[in-house]
């Protein structure tokens, strides 16, 4: 229990969680804004993407090698990343350092220089890194299972790398800057951060960075729902002796929905570590993969997400691997959990709960999420009581509800055999 | 219970204790931050102790370990996975080239869990005929994970071009061949030479009492005895490289890269400290020299510079992912380019005060929970000496600047260097 010791401190525009532990000297913090990547452009996240990663590029007062001088100097961690409807930062940095730290996040934030020249740099680099990304099977598995699951309008939908390179040859840096405007604002901020903090000082901080950040009012015109698209992707590539398999299926199911903590216990039981089932059967009792798991992605407090499963094959196991999954997918499915899996997991995640707190880093994670997914704070103190409480009947009744393997859509990449 | 320990030394608030009836090392750091522990077993045997033939036994053990002992096992409803998971335990193990490890970061309370089961695994293991059967295509299936990836398949074949006789010319895994010949008689023989307690040194890093903690280590470790079979020494040295060698790896994808390396000293040597500045400069950030001349000209999408630190002499190297239609040899020339400028020019005080302050502050992160601690130990006694690790920002701190242009200019040469470059199909 350690909500009692998080202040919450709202500020004109922002609230912040700060939980002050004993670590000494180290700061971690985490934040994010909704940006709502949508509008009258040919591909919103990838503008998106493109415009935070401009961020560090340089700003009105500083170019980016001095940015990044004054960061390494202090050996303090800085990074701005894209996040779906979310614009994100992440900060750690000794205690001292926290002024200088947070006025380069406010500067490249609120005065990002823009370049043209480093624009460039930045477009071909990322056209690379998505020619790279062609001849990775993950990916190529992943994007023809997010292609069978979701329209062009959904927020979980991934550009291919072919149609993104196409649209990076023609992207403009005035889309950029007009992104910018447009889509950075004080929307739903919120900042958490643990440590050797002083959570009133942090917030004058914080109060300095985001001064005269407006809400402003949007609603999205995302599609909601994912298609159930039964069958089979198959994408070849050369050279590729293990094969990336994928399996999913959308849940109409968001971080608020009463099934979803049943949901998520119920999946972790099936792939969620080395102990649950896909691993204890198709890897250790059948030799027949390294990696498998299941898990639900994409679910977010607006939005549902879907259920996957991976798994790497072999090209001599594929036939056998993919069997051998599927049937433990319908087993878990018709026969349920047991009482015994149930009462395991619920232990494991209640240890693993702790585990994930043992660092500022850790514990500002956790209280971001909580508050993206749209919980109050005392979830954080809730949620191990709550998965306590669920019954091997609701877990199953929410298996049945949710999943039917003949629903399931199949995704291959790599080399096939003969 | 202190009795059956002797207390050997402390350093940067970390103690050291032997057991006085088998040798094993225990390195002890209380830190109740957080209520957790992190229970790490390093086994002081990796690739490097494997011989042609059976190569990749050290990480196929590894494997095996997770099947369990007559006490913990599957078919008891008590293998390792499911014991320690069931306590919320984040449980895995790795290998690298001279050492393997095992660890638990687990609520304080479970500690005694995890030891039970190391002690028990450390002599009991199965390794089990059925076993090595099932685990062979999981570990082969990791091999061709690998194999898709050509930048892993360039560094495996640049580590191979460097090393000719030495073991380090085999990747951890081993070959696929031997790999798949691998028996249990041969992973039996070789838990037998290295899974000792006068072998592995126990680092228990969190939420502990001092007292309580060795009790528990007398406890489950206690019992076990020091080896009788005596371990082989790796005593085979590297002939002297004499002229480049270069390496092309052909594999489908649609960018290449360049990995140029150099035959650095062996781990503790203190020119490594002074080479280890130099990576950091060469390759880290946007101020790093790679970065400025590479990466930020358009020539490569990312570029990083390393110092592999091995208990024999390991790699300097830098990397280049190559960018749309840029020629290997132009940025394998970019590279030599900044490596020469550095030899001839040295680098600048504050240089070499940036790189400084990240290790320093990093050390501080690291106390920051107590996996990395631990995590750091387990390289530290790798390389040969636990105090490396709480020596290191004294070590590096002694660097000069002259120091580092003197070892691009000893080590940074033709003779010890390795070019590799994959070319996409």
């Amino acid at each position: 229990m350690f909500v009692h010791r998080i202040k919450t401190l709202k500020t004109e525009n922002a609230t912040i969680f700060a939980l002050p532990t004993s670590v000494r000297e180290v700061v971690s913090w985490y934040g994010s804004f909704y940006s709502f990547p949508e509008g009258n452009y040919p591909d919103p996240m990838l503008l998106q993407e493109l415009m935070v990663a401009m961020l560090d590029k340089g700003t009105l007062y500083r170019d980016k090698f001095l940015i990044s001088d004054e960061l390494e100097s202090r050996g303090a961690q800085l990074q701005l990343f894209s996040d779906g409807l979310r614009i994100g930062f992440f900060g750690r940095a000794l205690k001292t350092d926290l002024p200088a730290v947070l006025g380069v996040l406010g500067e490249q934030l609120n005065a990002p220089q823009f370049d043209p020249g480093e624009f460039e740099k930045l477009r071909l680099q990322t056209i690379s890194a998505r020619q790279r990304s062609l001849s990775n099977t993950r990916y190529r598995a992943e994007l023809a299972l997010n292609h069978a699951l979701y329209p062009d309008n959904h927020p979980n939908y991934n550009t291919s790398a072919e149609q993104e390179i196409a649209l990076l040859e023609d992207m403009k840096l005035e889309q950029i800057r007009a992104y910018h405007q447009k889509h950075v604002s004080a929307n739903q901020l919120i900042i958490s951060t643990a440590g050797d903090v002083d959570p009133d000082g942090f917030a004058s901080m914080v109060d300095q960075v985001f001064l005269g950040w407006k809400v402003e009012n949007r609603t999205s015109t995302f599609a909601t729902l994912g298609n159930i698209n039964p069958g089979k992707t198959v994408t070849a590539l050369k050279d590729r002796q293990n094969l990336d398999v994928m399996m999913g299926i959308p849940i109409p199911v968001t971080t608020l929905h009463p099934d979803y903590l049943a949901l998520y216990l119920a999946t972790y039981i099936l792939g969620g570590n080395f102990s649950a089932r896909l691993m204890n059967t198709v890897r250790d009792e059948q030799g027949l993969t390294y990696g498998i798991g299941a898990s639900l992605s994409g679910v977010t407090q607006e939005y549902a997400g879907y259920f996957q499963i991976y798994v790497t094959l072999s090209q001599e196991n594929l036939g056998k691997g993919i069997t051998a999954t599927e049937e433990q997918l319908r087993k878990w499915v018709q026969e349920g959990i047991t009482e015994s899996e149930l009462a395991e997991k619920k232990t494991t995640i209640a240890g693993k709960y702790q585990v994930e707190m043992a660092t500022t880093h850790g514990l500002a994670r956790a209280m971001q999420q909580n508050a993206e997914e749209g919980y109050a704070l005392d979830m954080l103190d809730d949620y191990v009581p709550k998965i306590e409480a669920l019954t091997a009947d609701e877990v199953n009744r929410v298996i049945r509800k949710y999943i039917n393997p003949e629903d399931i859509h199949l995704s291959i990449a790599g080399t096939l055999p003969e | 219970m202190l009795e059956a320990f002797s207390f050997i030394e402390t350093s940067g608030g970390i103690e050291q204790w032997v057991h006085k009836s088998n040798d094993l090392q225990v390195l002890l750091y209380p830190d109740a931050t957080a209520p957790v522990v992190t229970f790490m077993v390093t086994y002081r045997v990796g690739s490097r102790n494997e011989i042609p033939g059976n190569t990749g036994a050290t990480h196929f053990l590894e494997h095996m370990m997770f099947k369990g002992t007559e006490r913990f096992n599957k078919q008891a409803g008590t293998s390792v996975f499911n014991v320690l998971q069931r306590v919320g335990a984040m449980v895995n193990a790795t290998t690298w080239m001279d050492r393997t490890n095992y660890f638990e970061l687990l609520p304080k309370a479970h500690l005694p869990l995890a030891m039970e089961i190391e002690a028990d695994r450390m002599r009991f293991a199965r390794l089990s005929p059925e076993d090595v059967t099932s685990e062979k295509t999981v570990i082969l299936n990791e091999f061709d994970r690998g194999d898709n990836e050509p930048t892993q398949n360039l560094y495996q074949t640049v580590w191979s071009m460097a090393y000719l006789a030495h073991p380090y010319h085999h990747s951890t895994i081993g070959w696929r061949s031997d790999i798949e010949q691998t028996t249990p008689e041969k992973l039996r023989a070789f838990y037998d030479t290295f899974y000792w307690p006068d072998n592995a040194t126990l680092s228990i890093i969190g939420d502990i009492d001092r007292e309580q903690a060795l009790a528990w280590v007398h406890q489950y470790f206690g019992s076990l005895p020091k080896s009788t079979i005596p371990r082989p020494e790796v005593t085979i040295k590297e002939p002297q490289q004499r002229g480049e060698r270069r390496i092309t790896v052909r594999k489908e994808a649609e960018l290449g890269s360049v990995m140029i390396a150099f035959k650095n000293p062996e781990g503790l040597h203190t020119d490594n400290d002074a080479l280890d500045m130099l990576s950091m400069v060469l390759g880290s950030g946007k101020n790093s020299r790679l970065y400025r001349a590479l990466t930020d000209q358009g020539l490569t999408v990312a570029a990083y510079a390393a110092n592999s630190r091995h208990r024999d002499p390991g790699l300097f190297y830098l990397f280049g992912y190559q960018a749309m239609g840029v020629r290997h040899a132009k940025i394998e020339k970019a590279i030599l380019k900044v490596i020469k400028e550095v030899q001839k020019n040295g680098i600048t005080q504050e240089e070499l005060d940036r790189a400084r302050q990240k290790i320093k502050t990093s050390m501080a992160f690291d106390r920051d929970g107590s996996y990395n601690i631990a995590s750091e130990l387990n390289e530290a006694i790798a390389i040969g000496d636990w105090k490396f690790y709480t020596e290191y920002v004294t070590r590096i701190g002694a660097v000069t600047v002259a120091d580092v242009q003197r070892v691009a200019q000893t080590y940074l040469i033709e003779d010890r260097r390795t070019i590799g470059w994959h070319l996409p199909k």
